[in-house]
């Protein structure tokens, strides 16, 4: 087998990043990665509110990619009815982060509409 | 919904497979793999292969350390020509990063967007034992002979080593159902047919009807006809010369065959002897000669062995002068 053999075949993009680039608050649709260059306000973010059959084994994701000047907040708010779980464990309507560069959040969502953490980076010191 | 509903479509694009050899040194990787790495105490260093953003926006590229070392140095990678990669720091540099230190157990994966940024989507600390993968331990303390630590040399763990496998979708189909018959009058357990072939002409002396086998025998007859191999069809020798062989197991078939070949010579006043040769046994079987300038049928009753023999034909030239070729067009044995 050729080193490049299958390479790309075999490497399907586990979720898609949207094309857009999120700069203030925006209503996003899940089942993409949202990336986020750092500004200098507060940023909210609202996720779509789509069926449960939809939405069960989707994921959804946010990227700070780009710093500012200053850290400011980063609110991502559930769908309707539906719960987003914290660092913490706990479900909650909506997670409060910071537009820390770096800063990544992964969520799937269960049969229950409950979007479940799976993915999360914090920047920090270089070890 | 069933809980099984999309579930193995998920497995299927989950995986990131990992590439099948621990990978050594400073060196380039392809993306789209996870590479374990053994720790050691200098810095160590990879580059992510470089490809078009379009063909590697949405891949990955992961770093796992499996083996420990007692001082781990620090992780680098460094992003393709024209790309960036983010460091644990959060920032994208077109540079060399670091990505923390060779722990044992240190993950980090990065996804690729449209814009040949790799950014960091999963980050593990690692932080497990420093000792040696393998470290024999005797009530808690390494053993070390005469500084060196004793290793079990156990690979590390298969499913780090093995080739990634595809993942193959099940599906579970409805059990087919028994052919039930239909409703209405019972039916008898058999029907009679009448026998049109019913002759007692087709019968044997022993009183067995013979149409079948006479029909199969006429099928058979139709293919016993066993082609030899010619590596030549002409000679100029005037001693034999083997021009293809044939091995064959008269048992299945009876031993009475037929020599049949396609003879001729080139020029008046000579002849071509074809000799059929059993090399197994050591005889000569038939031969079969012909004068004819014109290709000419010639044919023999042969009688073979019902074992398995290997058989040579032989072609030589009678009279006429070297240079003047005898032919044997084709040769076969047939029932």
């Amino acid at each position: 087998m050729g080193f490049l053999e299958g390479l790309f075949e075999d490497t399907v993009p586990e979720m898609p990043i949207a094309d857009e680039i999120i700069t203030a608050d925006a209503v996003v649709a899940p089942g993409s990665l949202y990336r986020i260059a750092a500004g200098d306000v507060d940023y909210t973010l609202t996720m779509q509110t789509l069926s449960l059959a939809t939405v069960s084994n989707m994921r959804f994701a946010v990227k700070v990619y780009s710093s500012a000047e200053s850290v400011f907040g980063l609110t991502i708010v559930a769908p309707s009815g539906q719960l987003l779980e914290d660092v913490a464990g706990e479900l909650v309507a909506s997670v409060e982060l910071t537009q820390l560069v770096g800063l990544y959040r992964e969520w799937l969502c269960d049969a229950e509409g409950n979007w479940m953490l799976v993915g999360n980076v914090d920047p920090g010191e270089v070890a | 919904m069933s809980q099984l509903d999309r579930y193995f479509d998920t497995l299927a694009t989950r995986g990131l497979p990992v590439w099948p050899e621990i990978a050594v040194g400073e060196n380039s990787y392809e993306p789209g793999y996870v590479y374990t790495f053994e720790a050691a105490d200098v810095t160590a260093f990879f580059g992510i292969v470089l490809h078009r953003v379009a063909d590697v926006a949405g891949m990955r590229f992961a770093l796992k350390c499996v083996v420990a070392s007692e001082d781990p140095a620090l992780l680098k990678i460094s992003a393709p020509d024209g790309q960036r990669v983010e460091g644990d720091d959060g920032f994208l540099s077109t540079g060399l990063v670091t990505c923390g230190s060779q722990t044992l157990g240190a993950y980090r994966e990065w996804l690729c967007d449209q814009d040949g940024n790799w950014l960091m989507v999963r980050r593990i600390e690692g932080g497990g034992s420093v000792l040696p993968f393998g470290q024999i331990v005797i009530q808690g303390v390494p053993v070390v002979i005469q500084g060196v630590p004793l290793v079990n040399t156990v690979p590390a763990p298969l499913a780090l080593r093995q080739p990634p496998r595809p993942v193959i979708p099940a599906v579970i189909v409805p059990r087919a159902r028994p052919v039930v018959p239909p409703p209405g009058p019972s039916l008898p357990e058999v029907i009679e047919l009448e026998d049109a072939f019913d002759d007692d002409s087709l019968m044997n002396a022993l009183g067995e009807k013979l149409r079948m086998a006479q029909t199969l025998r006429a099928m058979l007859d139709a293919v016993l006809y066993f082609p030899f191999t010619l590596r030549t069809t002409s000679v100029d020798s005037a001693s034999f010369e083997s021009i293809g062989v044939l091995r064959l197991d008269a048992t299945l078939f009876g031993a009475d065959f037929v020599l049949t070949a396609e003879l001729e010579v080139s020029a008046s006043g000579q002849s071509v002897e074809l000799q059929l040769y059993d090399l197994t046994a050591a005889a000569v079987v038939a031969t079969l000669t012909s004068s004819s300038t014109t290709t000419e049928n010639q044919t023999a009753l042969v009688v073979l062995p019902l074992a398995g023999h290997l058989y040579d034909v032989r072609l030589r030239r009678v009279g006429g002068a070297p240079g003047e070729l005898v032919s044997c067009r084709s040769v076969a044995l047939r029932r």
